[in-house]
């Protein structure tokens, strides 16, 4: 036994007076004889040896077998040994086995998302999103719902490291505090603050403490993808800093220009959800219309009725063409902004009409947030000028606004080190040296201060040159607050004791502030002293939000400067080659590159994974001799960078789009290496759009793991949709799409006992944004496989989205420079008659008694994968290796799984299963209750739950005034593949789109 | 009665032409007997080494490919979603294919009273039966969780568990099973004879004990001979429908999918005359070599060999009407997934593997139109061989270009081989040859008591001869 315990003294937690790193102590275990001789006598003598690490895929070493455990994890193929460790005393409140649900807050840049998470005995496991936080309404993102994974990073700073070296709190609380007498001393003078932005109060509040202590200290912010372009807009347009928030509900007619509205920034899930609630083609205030006009394709693109191209660059010339159009249509307008450009006419004037057509205050044009100030504020009077203020666009005061350039802080804070005149430097969290413009030569200025300290969760480029790196803590695991757009003030809530006893900004700000605080003390001093009383700080702690916290503010509108502004619009370059940088959905800023199911997450149009490539349009692919996946040198400004050529439909010609965030060195295991690191071509200057680019096309090729090759439905009715036109003249078109013979079951009809549970997708709210994919991940412990594996079609993800592109051209089916695109999530259609139950030999896949369900009995599947071939709608997936690394999986890493869902072994066949555990929690609950069926509601799979859209409803569907039912009785409900006699269980609600009848031809 | 006596008699209904003398070069029984025998009997020839040295090299690529299959999982090859299936199950048909031609040639053409199988089926029951060996290799490796395939048999367990009767893979199981025992042992009865002449002549004490054992007792009475013939009819009974069935069962794994290119209800019979076309084309490559090395040319006469041939031309011909029907069907039920799945098939990114599979066994047989290709040894050799590339490209093509891309494009795919499915692949015939080299070495290669029994000597005639000359001119055995 003795050699079992061994094993399990790798505590998750360490002890931090024996100066073992987690790491070290199993390297250390791995090596003792003990082990050795149970690796042995566990596994065949020489087995081990098979496991040559030349020739073992690479993904291997991903998830942390990299060292000599890797050897038993791919060999080990027996049910694991589990232990059970009962609690010597039963906290309150907590019924082993059942989870608990916290509120708290995650903040990303300038997105505040309120949050419930969900946790089992003490360590949070699944992410959803808060209904009472305007940010959220309920639904999630793809990066929220891959929290849970950073959290548990074995990669994650989990030592205080001096030089590289671990070290521990002691010897840092030491160094920091000699330091820090010193430069009070001084005034703060030679002291270097650098920090993310902040939307927490108690922040700003501390950060001003630290400003009256060290009053001559240089304290900036930086933050690579977030951009005032907004606020300073603002300025123009009303003289002050005020953040537009929308209201996507109220608009009839939608512009989006060059704004990705529903897929990224601060409230879009709210966005996406009011877009939503206007695509139901039978509602009384009817289908609202949204149109795009963007270089690079974006989720609001695809989602959109109409959309259009525009070069990078243009929204400005654009925004002052359509002012021409509405202005001759009699739209007043502040004199100077309209100007005719050189753009589609019959589109924009068909566009201008119909936003005067729509009643005043119904239409809403928004510009992305990375648009210059100009452009916003010309925005803003486009707005103003058809009534919108105050109905569609409402206005917020800017929280903590950063004035000037985006770049002016990091760019002060590197001249300073460059000088000499930084003694200490205390980089709070971020990665300038990494991610700061790449003419500030960040990673150099910050070796000549003298004393470097860095706050940050992961090691990182920047904390790979700093003297002293401190483990900060997860939001998870940290008190803080945050503030909204629209002002919402929300709690940050720790779900689980700092795994690595890190300390969070707020603790170390306090810390320098001279007097270091805990982070729940911080939070609720600020709280009571500027909000409010005990009682509500019980409540906000509760539901997580402060409601009626939002504020809005009148605003006026100083036409002069916008007229002045409108005239600094620059003029569209249509001769170089442009590069666009673009913010991943994926590893946002990079800060997730080492977050696997980030990485292998699909990126909604490309369905690139673990990679970025040069995206350039067919067209400018066609004209530089470009193949997909090429490697490509693209040269902008005397900088180059080298990487792969993806060729993305509907894309501006001549602009090379590069999403900023990979080509990490200093990530992680999962996260190094993964792409090209963009940032080496951007500048201060041009942080979003680079002129004169060249691009050279090189040999070889690169590797681009993608979950989707084929983009074309194949004139299948696969995806049905109809324009709002066709949908009135026959509402039943969908069904009406496919003819078959009648259709003879080959077996009896099962027998429904009890509730039947269903599902039906609407194709018309789906903007494919993968929140739905990585829930079902989080939620069903779905292992990620790596990139090789990834394109050898082996990725595991139980909910796809299959996005095909449609060619507008009826001249030329195969012209893909304006394409449309449809988004299905297609998972486990749960059959009647399921083709992949005939089939398997020894009944591992079968129909439950009750429900109706296709069950997947892992215990039973041999793995034949007869199953998987006979699923007309391929979503089954096999284990073709031990993805999960079980055996060699750091224990850290083993807490993020679900332990209501079983975690399958090597060979076993798997799928969507409608969220069983789900779904017999509530029928456990509803008999406990002494109810004899769920209320409806009560189940939502993890999917539904996550999606901001509710394109996913569940159900029982023998319940008539079930969600469900109702979506199924609507005339566009129809069965994917229903010709077949499959009878599923999940049907679609076809997409019907709502052009501009001017615009149909 | 006396030899000359044998020679001179007139022979009765039917008269064996010329081109259809069975055995010759003159050979008495005992000439048989030894050429046979001897084989076994000879100290090893050098080239014995060789080949078995070649064959257990191969044998260990298998070996290799396993153990690392084991150790790693299914993922060492090439498969993916959505193609499921690949080299493993190609290969799995590609071998049951072969394992055709034995049983064939034992059991049909025995009842059909076909008398020249007799030079050529033990070695073609034995190859049958070594394919088979081959052919169960990869169902059973091709699971995921191999340790526990045994859920594939119903045995009585604690769980109260049946497998699943409707699934075609158990179907499988069963058949290929069936066919298994019933051409072992029918392969066994017909060796009892044999073995007893090897014991017979057997020098060594080691010799004697293991063909003694073998032989069961055999000592040639005539009740022997009784109960032999009935046991040997009956048998040949029972694998006849075998034949059919069992590739009509394997092609069920396909045609009762819902998959667009598996789901085909010319299946059966294609399937079984693919088999036979394969299997007769390795038979042919087989005995090309044997008789070659052993110096059995007039026991596997070229009159054999061409008549395998024709059957290889009909049957090639027939899997070519399959191909056109397929794609005539295709079009005829205007389904679209249906006739996408022929175009992308002819014309999609496997279009190089159906194109090989048309070359090979539709085009290739056509030269066993003419007699003297059908009669020239290179000629048939390559052909064989080609045949056999061409059936081993009719399952992949019928495999993987039906998965690759069904229903939703959305989910389609490529699959690529990896070096461990070639491994197996590749490995597997070392098994075979291994099998077959040791078959060679220690048992009768050529079924002597039935050739004995299809020479003119065994069939003397003496109450008839009275009669004939009687009733009808006189007609003399043209004696060569």
């Amino acid at each position: 036994m003795s050699e079992q315990k061994k094993i399990e003294s790798t505590d998750l937690l360490p002890i931090q007076e024996n100066g073992k790193t987690y790491w070290r102590s199993l390297e250390h275990i791995a090596q003792t004889e003990e082990f050795q001789e149970f690796v042995h006598r566990e596994f065949p003598a020489g087995a081990s040896e098979l496991t040559d690490p030349v020739t073992r895929r690479s993904f291997l070493g991903l998830m942390g077998a990299s060292f000599a455990l890797a050897g038993l994890g791919t060999g080990c193929v027996r049910r694991p040994e589990e232990k059970i460790v009962p609690y010597g005393k039963r906290p309150e409140d907590l019924v082993p086995g059942l989870p608990q649900f916290y509120a708290t807050t995650m903040v990303l840049g300038d997105e505040v998302v309120g949050l419930v998470v969900e946790a089992h005995e003490g360590r949070p496991t699944k992410v959803e999103g808060n209904p009472l936080h305007p940010g959220s309404l309920g639904g999630t993102s793809a990066i929220h719902q891959g929290a849970i994974l950073s959290l548990y990073d074995p990669d994650r700073t989990v030592r205080v490291l001096h030089e590289g070296k671990e070290s521990d709190f002691p010897s840092l609380d030491a160094a920091f505090n000699e330091r820090l007498e010193a430069l009070a001393r001084q005034r703060g003078r030679g002291l270097l603050i650098v920090h993310e932005p902040s939307r927490s109060p108690s922040f700003h509040a501390l950060l001003e403490r630290v400003r009256r202590q060290y009053p001559e200290a240089t304290i900036v912010s930086w933050d690579p993808v977030a951009h005032n372009g907004t606020t300073e807009g603002a300025r123009i347009a009303f003289g002050k800093a005020v953040e537009p928030v929308y209201s996507v509900a109220q608009a009839d007619t939608i512009v989006a220009v060059e704004a990705d509205l529903l897929g990224s920034g601060p409230h879009s899930l709210r966005y996406s959800r009011e877009w939503a609630s206007r695509r139901e083609p039978d509602s009384p205030e009817g289908m609202n219309r949204l149109w795009a006009f963007e270089a690079v394709f974006t989720p609001t693109g695809a989602a959109a009725d109409h959309r259009f191209r525009i070069g990078a660059g243009e929204a400005g010339a654009f925004l002052r063409h359509l002012a021409a159009a509405l202005e001759q249509r009699g739209l007043q307008l502040p004199a100077g902004i309209a100007q005719r450009g050189d753009f589609d006419a019959k589109v924009t004037d068909a566009l201008a009409k119909e936003l005067l057509e729509r009643r005043r205050g119904r239409t809403l044009i928004v510009v992305g947030r990375h648009e210059p100030a100009e452009v916003q504020a010309i925005a803003f009077a486009l707005n103003h000028a058809l009534g919108n203020t105050d109905r569609t666009v409402r206005y917020s005061p800017a929280f903590q606004p950063v004035e000037g350039r985006p770049d002016a802080g990091i760019r002060l804070a590197a001249e300073k080190l460059t000088k000499g005149e930084v003694d200490t430097v205390i980089l709070l969290g971020g990665n300038p040296a990494y991610d700061a413009p790449s003419d500030l030569n960040f990673g150099e200025a910050l070796g000549k201060a003298k004393h470097r300290f860095h706050l940050t969760w992961a090691p990182n480029e920047t904390s790979a040159l700093c003297e002293w790196v401190i483990p900060e803590t997860h939001f998870l695991e940290e008190w803080g607050d945050a503030v909204a757009i629209d002002g919402t003030f929300s709690l940050v809530q720790p779900l689980i004791r700092p795994i690595w006893y890190g300390r969070s900004k707020l603790e170390v700000l306090s810390h320098i502030a001279g007097r270091p605080r805990k982070g729940y003390d911080i939070v609720r001093e600020n709280f009571l002293a500027t909000r409010g009383g005990e009682e509500l700080w019980q409540r906000v702690l509760h539901d997580g939000v402060l409601e009626g916290s939002a504020r809005f503010v009148e605003v006026e509108l100083d036409e002069a400067a916008v007229a002045q502004a409108a005239s600094k619009v620059a003029r569209p370059d249509r001769e170089s080659l442009k590069v666009v940088f673009r913010v991943d959905s994926k590893v946002y800023d990079g800060r997730f590159a080492n977050n696997g199911w980030l990485q292998e997450m699909p990126e909604p149009l490309t369905k690139l994974t673990w990679t970025n490539g040069a995206l350039v349009s067919p067209a400018t692919a066609k004209r530089l001799g470009l193949q997909n996946t090429q490697r490509v040198r693209v040269e902008v400004g005397g900088r180059s960078l080298e990487l792969g050529v993806w060729i993305q439909p509907g894309q501006a010609d001549d602009t090379v789009a590069i999403a900023l965030g990979y080509g990490r060195t200093h990530a992680g295991r999962v996260g190094n290496g993964r792409g090209a690191n963009a940032y080496a071509l951007r500048t201060g200057d041009a942080l979003w759009l680079a002129s004169g680019a060249r691009l050279t096309p090189l040999s070889g090729k690169e590797l681009m793991p993608t979950t989707q090759s084929h983009g074309f439905m194949e004139g299948r009715p696969i995806v049905r949709e109809a324009s709002l036109t066709e949908y009135k003249a026959d509402p039943e078109f969908a069904k009406k799409m496919v003819e078959h013979p009648p259709l003879i079951p080959l077996w009896p009809e099962h027998e429904w006992i009890g509730q039947q549970w269903g599902m039906a997708i609407d194709l018309n709210r789906c903007i494919g944004c993968n929140g739905c994919v990585v829930a079902c991940q989080a939620e069903n412990n779905i292992p990620i496989v790596g990139p090789e594996q990834v394109r050898m079609g082996r990725a595991m993800h139980w909910l796809r989205i299959d996005r095909y592109y449609a060619s507008t051209n009826p001249a030329d089916p195969t012209d893909l420079s304006e394409p449309e695109v449809v988004h299905q999530p297609v998972s486990c259609q749960q059959c009647e008659h399921a083709p992949c139950e005939n089939v398997c030999p020894v009944a591992a896949t079968v129909h439950s008694l009750e429900g109706g369900l296709n069950d997947m009995v892992y215990n039973r599947c041999i793995g034949t994968r007869y199953c998987a071939n006979n699923c007309p709608y391929k979503v089954r997936r096999f284990n073709f290796l031990d993805f999960h690394q079980k055996a060699g999986l750091p224990k850290v890493r083993q807490l993020a799984f679900n332990p209501d869902v079983t975690v399958r072994t090597r060979g076993v066949m798997e799928k969507c299963t409608y969220c069983v555990q789900r779904i017999n929690a509530a029928r456990r609950d509803a008999k406990v209750a002494g109810l004899d069926r769920v209320p409806d509601g009560v189940i939502t799979p993890a999917c539904a739950q996550a999606c901001p859209t509710e394109a996913i409803v569940f159900g029982d569907i023998t319940d008539p005034a079930s969600r469900v039912s109702k979506r199924k009785k609507e005339a566009r409900n129809y069965e994917l593949l229903g010709e077949l006699n499959t009878q599923p269980r999940t049907s679609y609600l076809a997409r019907v789109r709502n052009p501009n009848p001017e615009l149909v031809s | 009665m006396s030899a000359p006596s044998i020679a001179t008699t007139k022979i009765p209904i039917p008269p064996t032409p010329p081109d259809e003398k069975l055995v010759t070069g003159g050979l008495t029984f005992s000439d048989v007997t030894n050429l046979v025998s001897q084989v076994t009997e000879q100290k090893t020839p050098r080239n014995w080494y060789l080949a078995f040295a070649f064959s257990l090299a191969l044998l260990g690529v298998f070996g290799v490919s396993v153990l690392w299959l084991l150790w790693e999982g299914t993922g060492v090859w090439g498969l993916q979603q959505p193609v499921g299936w690949a080299w493993d199950i190609t290969n799995f048909v590609f071998w049951v294919g072969i394992g055709h031609a034995g049983t064939l040639i034992s059991a049909i053409l025995f009842l059909f009273r076909q008398k020249w199988r007799t030079s050529v089926n033990r070695a073609a029951e034995a190859m049958t039966i070594f394919a088979v060996i081959c052919a169960l290799m990869f169902p059973g490796l091709h699971v995921g969780r191999i340790w526990m395939a045994y859920y594939l048999f119903p045995l009585p367990n604690q769980m109260g568990m049946w497998p699943n009767f409707r699934s075609p893979l158990l179907w499988d199981v069963f058949a290929v099973g069936t066919y298994f025992t019933v051409s072992l042992l029918f392969w066994y009865v017909g060796l009892v004879p044999d073995l007893a002449t090897l014991r017979d002549r057997a020098k060594t004490r080691t010799r004697a004990l293991v063909y003694g054992l073998l032989s069961l007792g055999w000592r040639g009475s005539m009740r022997h001979w009784i109960n032999y013939e009935k046991a040997y009819l009956i048998l040949a009974g029972i694998s006849t429908p075998l034949v059919l069935s069992v590739h009509t069962i394997v092609s069920f794994d396909f045609a009762t999918s819902v998959i667009p290119g598996w789901h085909t209800t010319i299946f059966p019979p294609y399937f079984v005359a693919g088999a036979i076309f394969s299997g007769f084309a390795m038979v042919v490559s087989l005995m090309v070599i044997t008789r070659q090395v052993f110096g059995f040319k007039d026991l596997v006469t070229l009159d054999h060999l061409e008549k395998m041939n024709k059957i290889i031309l009909l049957t090639g011909t027939m899997v070519g009407y399959a191909y056109a029907m397929e794609f005539f069907i295709a079009w005829y039920s205007g389904s679209l997934y249906e006739r996408y799945a022929f175009i992308n098939r002819a014309f999609g990114p496997y279009a190089w593997a159906y194109w090989t599979m048309i070359t090979c066994n539709v085009i290739s047989p056509q030269f066993f139109w003419f007699r003297k290709f059908r009669r020239s040894i290179p000629v048939m050799f390559v052909l064989s061989i080609v045949v056999n590339i061409g059936m081993w490209f009719e399952r992949f093509v019928i495999i993987v270009t039906s998965l690759h891309r069904d229903y939703l494009p959305g989910s389609w795919g490529y699959f690529m081989p990896t070096i461990w499915d070639i491994g197996l692949f590749v490995g597997s015939f070392g098994l075979f040859f291994t099998l077959f080299v040791l078959f060679l070495r220690f048992l009768p290669v050529i079924a002597v008591s039935e050739v004995k029994g299809v020479m003119p000597e065994a069939d003397p005639h003496h109450h008839a001869h009275e009669e004939v000359e009687e009733k009808a001119p006189l007609r003399t055995a043209e004696a060569s």
